[in-house]
């Protein structure tokens, strides 16, 4: 599977080089937001989580 | 692990690592990081091409996760931001064109490298000397002294363009987040040209260049200056990440693993810059700034003495001066968060006490 996902990726950035650049540009920004999203979740989550133990203990 | 497009095996250990200190620092100062990215990818036995390529993927990734953050914070002046980029991108294309002219006369490199040194040093030594007489003595005058005045009051061109359409556009606005209340758009972008000029000359994003301009020139808090800048580093990093995997020098796979860590970094370096005061920041900034311009220093008098022990001293002195930096503002985030804590902590027995003593005088009159 890996080594497909490889030959693909190999073949796609030698036959179609402004497809591949636009493909690894949207893949970063993709990336980008998400993981922006999912530590904005996390970092919320962290936060209510304190402040009901901060709660609970007062 | 084996790495088939960059054809090089890494430990992605070592490049998380770099991630994280790459992104924390380019959350807390702004910069996009390029030249550690870069040095630090050499370092790991990437090859320069994808190094480069690679670097320029990662700035612009670590920017985009960097700017929402910012703005999250209130941090991005968009106006601003865009009349800089307007000015940038003509700025790349003719800075490219003068280093394509010095590459055909053979004298790009040596050029490259002196300005290079020259510029980071001297920016480097401003700003450090700088915080070193905030830390003797609190200035009166504001930072930059009168240079943003000069720059707010530069009238280039109209104040207003009519369109057909009986429309005006104020060609004069105020920009409320950089707390600016009347500059000529012109200044910005002419400001954008430049530094895109030198950027696109010098093969970097330019974030180096912006961030202090901003705050000593324009008179921008160093909060939104950072942020104003990252916003600008995007559009740079895309362009720049665009051009270098048109010609397959890109490694996506590295670029994604370095990333993963480096949105972490990028999270805690911004959160950092809520709790830290702008003379520190400046004065961390220009450390790494001048420990920078050391580390191109030693690595071009390593290639005119062609001694491979001077690179290695100048990319070690590169990446550990950074990695140390990176973990002085980690450091302060959790004295920030402690301090924080404490206080919570106190607020809360004062309340509960105020709350006692209601109790005890409340009770007699209830009877």
């Amino acid at each position: 599977m890996y080594q497909t996902l490889l030959q693909f990726l190999l073949q796609l950035s030698s036959a179609r080089p402004e497809l591949w650049s636009l493909a690894v540009i949207a893949l970063m920004a993709l990336t980008a937001v998400a993981l922006y999203f999912f530590w904005d979740l996390v970092a919320r989550a962290v936060t209510l989580a304190a402040r009901i133990w901060n709660r609970s203990r007062s | 692990m084996y790495f088939p497009i960059s054809d090089v095996t890494v430990s992605p250990l070592l490049l998380a690592l770099l991630g994280m200190i790459v992104g924390t620092m380019t959350g807390f100062f702004g910069v996009g990081g390029g030249f550690l990215i870069t040095g630090g990818l050499l370092v790991l036995g990437v090859p320069t091409i994808y190094a480069v390529g690679t670097g320029l993927l990662m700035v612009m990734g670590t920017a985009i996760t960097s700017t929402l953050r910012h703005r999250r914070l209130g941090n991005v002046d968009v106006r601003l931001a865009v009349l800089i980029v307007c000015g940038t991108i003509p700025g790349v294309f003719a800075g490219e064109r003068v280093n394509s002219a010095l590459s055909a006369a053979g004298i790009a490199g040596p050029v490259v490298g002196v300005v290079y040194f020259v510029l980071l040093l001297s920016l480097g030594a401003l700003m450090t000397g700088n915080w070193l007489r905030q830390l003797r003595y609190r200035p009166r005058r504001p930072v930059g002294g009168g240079l943003p005045g000069w720059f707010q009051r530069l009238r280039i061109g109209p104040a207003r363009l009519r369109m057909p359409g009986r429309r005006t556009i104020n060609l004069r606005p105020a920009f409320p987040n950089a707390g600016i209340a009347e500059m000529s758009a012109f200044t910005p972008m002419f400001a954008g040209f430049v530094i895109g000029f030198i950027a696109a000359l010098l093969g970097a994003g330019g974030g180096f260049l912006l961030m202090p301009f901003l705050v000593y020139g324009l008179g921008v808090p160093p909060a939104v200056a950072i942020g104003t800048d990252l916003f600008q580093i995007i559009i740079t990093g895309t362009l720049g990440a665009f051009l270098y995997s048109l010609s397959g020098s890109v490694d996506p796979i590295i670029a994604v693993i370095m990333f993963a860590a480096a949105s972490v970094g990028t999270q805690l370096g911004a959160l950092t810059t809520r709790f830290v005061n702008a003379g520190r920041i400046l004065g961390l900034f220009g450390i790494t700034v001048l420990n920078a311009g050391v580390a191109v220093g030693l690595g071009q008098l390593g290639g005119v003495l062609d001694s491979s022990l001077l690179a290695q001293i100048s990319q070690g002195l590169l990446l550990g001066v950074s990695g140390i930096v990176a973990a002085t503002i980690l450091a302060l985030l959790l004295a920030a968060a402690a301090v924080r804590a404490r206080r919570g902590r106190r607020l809360a027995r004062l309340r509960a006490a105020r709350r006692r003593r209601a109790g005890i005088t409340q009770a007699p009159a209830g009877v």
